[in-house]
This record gives C-alpha cells, structure tokens and sequence, in this order.
C-alpha cells in the first residue's frame, strides 16, 4: 500500500465524522508522510499498521474512551500525597478546611457536568491547572484542591479506564512484536558461531556425565554380583569340606563371608546410586534446561 | 517496555517536547521525540495531539516550509501549567519509586 492509498482508505473510513474532525486528521497524517520524505513512505505506512487502526484511534478519542486512564494513576497517586500533606500539616485550620471543602465540592460538582455533558474533554485534570493558578497565592491549599479534584474524578469516571489499558498495551506490544522478532533472528544467525560449539560442548558433558554414572552403576553392580557369587561358591565349599579338611575348610568359608559381606555393601552402593544420584543428576540437568529456556522467554518479552 | 505509560505521562511527554522549542513543533518530529523516549506505536500520537490542543493546552499554526504548510504545534499558557503540574508530580512520583527501590523507607521522603 502506498501513501495515496493509505491517505484515500483513511478518508473513507474517517466519513462518519464531523467534517473539522477528518480535515485535521487528514492534514495531520499528510503532515507526517511530508515530514518523513518520500523515501521512509513505506516505513511510515508499515508503522502506521491499517488505516482502520488509525481511524480506530482518533474515532476512540472523540468518543472520549482514551482520556480516561489518567485518572487511575493521578488519582492513586494524590490520594496517597494527599494524606502525606495532611500528615505533615497536620491539623489545617478552621479557615483552610473550610475554603478546602467548598472548592472541593465546587469541584465535584465541576467534574460530574463535565463528565456527563462533554465526554472528551477528559474532565479533572483539564480544569486543575486552572484552579492551581487562579488560587496560587495561597500555596498549599490550591495544591490540595487541585488534588482533591483529580481524586474525585477518578470515583466518577473509574468505568472507563479500561480503554486506557487497551490502547497503552496493545499498541505496544504490536509495535514490539515485529522488531523484538527481527533481532532475535539476527541474534541466532550472528550467535550460530558461538552458540553452536558452545551447545555441544555442553552436550558433551552432559553426555559424559551421564555416561560415567552409567559405567559406575555397571561396574559396581557387575562387582557386587561377582563377589556375592564367589563368597556364596566358597562358603558353599567351604562347608562341604569341613569334615575332610577344617582349617582350610573354616578359611574358605570365612573368605566366602567376607566376600559376600563386601558384595553386598556394593549392592548397597549401587542401589544408593540409583536411587539418590541419578534423579540429582536428572534434575540438575532438567532444572539447567528449564532455565535456560525461561531465560529467553524473558529476554524475547 | 516493561512499564505501561499512562495517558497522562504521554501528555506530560509530549508537553515537555513542545515546550522546548519557543516556535512549537510538528507531528512527525513529537512522534520521532516521543518514540526516542517510550515504546508507541507512531498511530497513537495524533489523538493525544488532538486533544491537549482541545484542552487548550496546545496551538496549532501552519508554517511555510519547502513549498507547502506545516502545522506547527505550540505550548500554551495552561498548556505550561499543566506541564509544570506534571513535572513536580513526577518528580514526586518517581522519588519515592526511586526510594522504595533504594532504601525502603519511601515516607521520609
């Protein structure tokens, strides 16, 4: 799509308002394909996304949605310095507290009209600065009342501040997806030299680890059975032969105990080394793996 | 960006921006500012530039330059106001983030 396009699609959808309105856009997004140059056009009608996102946006802020989120935080975060103020003053005086809560329903009630009958004007914090400035003389009490006024437009207008979220959010993270995308693809291809030496080195180990408690687990297991057999073989001959000939008779048997005792202790070892070194082992890798991967997902958001 | 930006801290942005050159500014220069500062998309600009010049805080003109008009946008005197109130609740705002990030004890701040 070019400009020409871009501008025509957007005249189109930009019908339904009010002639002022859709001149000023119109101008306004000409302005800015002029401001670019004819050479970034293309980037410009990418970034811009649709025209239907555009008209989407300066629709929604003539109905009035998107001058709502403010005052979620402007509202959180006087309420709170309001009563840091009180805290500090202390007690205001009978004359300050009386001005603070005339001004202070002048401007609810200043807040409600404006909410109901000129939905975008974007209420309390339009008029603020004005009572900040027509009270500025008497220092801490217009601060309040400027404060006061936002706080009480937030109770008013608080079901509109959904639209807010929306509009910061998504409108960020569709301009992110693209470029974040972008450089994790060049990352990979620059990282490849790195990365790649680097990943089967790490296989290696892992494959070297798990192959020498594999050979351990063989070799003990191979030892305990070995030596379980020759002391069984041998005590069993040694009994046969206890008659004919004692001592050595007693010796063999004695060995064959000793070497079953052992083998034995190696079956131990190796009952051992399934049971608690193996699932360590298993787990250290998975966990090495797990955070591997969580690390770039979060690199990639 | 890991923080949302609320409709009040584009506006106060975007003040700021216009306010630093005595003649104003144009769309696409704010758009480039505010892109240099925060993550939006270049379509968000032309509604909060619509209604702060509503709100009075703004005025436009058109301006000569390379054969055509250029609309200019200017900070006016609510328009300051309104960025001063902006400043000093930012500057209280982010020190006591900065504070609670710091040292915890963001009251005595």
């Amino acid at each position: 799509m070019n400009r020409y396009e871009f501008m025509r699609q957007l005249e189109m959808l930009l019908s339904d308002i009010t002639p002022s309105e859709r001149q000023e856009a119109l101008q306004y997004y000409n302005d800015y394909f002029d401001d670019a140059g004819v050479e970034n056009e293309q980037n410009v009608v990418k970034a811009l996304g649709s025209p239907a996102k555009v008209a989407a946006s300066i629709k929604a802020d003539l109905t009035g949605n998107a001058a709502a989120g403010e005052f979620t935080e402007t509202g959180y975060k006087d309420s709170y310095s309001r009563n840091q103020e009180i805290m500090k003053y202390g007690q205001p005086d009978q004359n300050t507290a009386d001005q603070e809560k005339s001004s202070q329903s002048e401007n609810s009630g200043n807040q409600n009209s404006s909410y109901y009958n000129n939905p975008y004007s974007s209420g309390s914090y339009a008029n603020n600065p004005y009572r900040t400035k027509s009270a500025a003389d008497s220092g801490n009490t217009s601060n309040t009342n400027a404060q006061n006024g936002t706080y009480q437009g937030n109770s008013g207008s608080s079901a509109d501040f959904n639209n807010n979220g929306g509009y910061t959010g998504a409108s960020g993270k569709s301009g992110m997806s693209g470029t974040t995308l972008a450089l994790v693809i060049v990352l990979c291809i620059f990282g490849i030299p790195i990365l790649l030496p680097l990943g089967i080195v790490l296989l290696g180990i892992v494959i070297a680890v798990v192959a020498v408690i594999a050979s351990l687990f063989i070799a003990f297991a191979a030892v305990a059975f070995s030596l379980i057999i020759v002391g069984v073989v041998l005590l069993a001959v040694g009994i046969t032969k206890l008659f004919a000939m004692p001592f050595g008779a007693m010796c063999l048997a004695g060995g064959g105990l000793a070497c079953i005792g052992v083998g034995i202790l190696f079956a131990l070892l190796t009952i051992w080394l399934c049971v608690t070194v193996v699932p360590a082992v298993i787990k250290v890798i998975a966990d090495s793996c797990r955070k591997l991967f969580s690390r770039r997902k979060t690199s990639k958001v | 960006m890991v923080f949302n930006t609320g409709a009040a801290l584009l506006d106060a942005i975007v003040l700021a921006i216009c306010s630093r050159e005595p003649e104003g500014t144009y769309g696409y220069k704010i758009t480039q500012e505010v892109r240099s500062v925060i993550e939006i998309s270049e379509s968000t600009l032309y509604p909060v530039l619509r209604r702060l010049q509503k709100e009075a805080c703004l005025e436009v003109y058109d301006m000569a330059c390379a054969g055509r008009n250029r609309r200019y946008y200017k900070v006016t005197e609510r328009g300051r106001v309104q960025l001063n109130l902006y400043e000093s609740e930012w500057r209280r705002y982010s020190a006591k983030i900065t504070g609670m990030f710091e040292g915890g004890c963001y009251e005595q701040i």
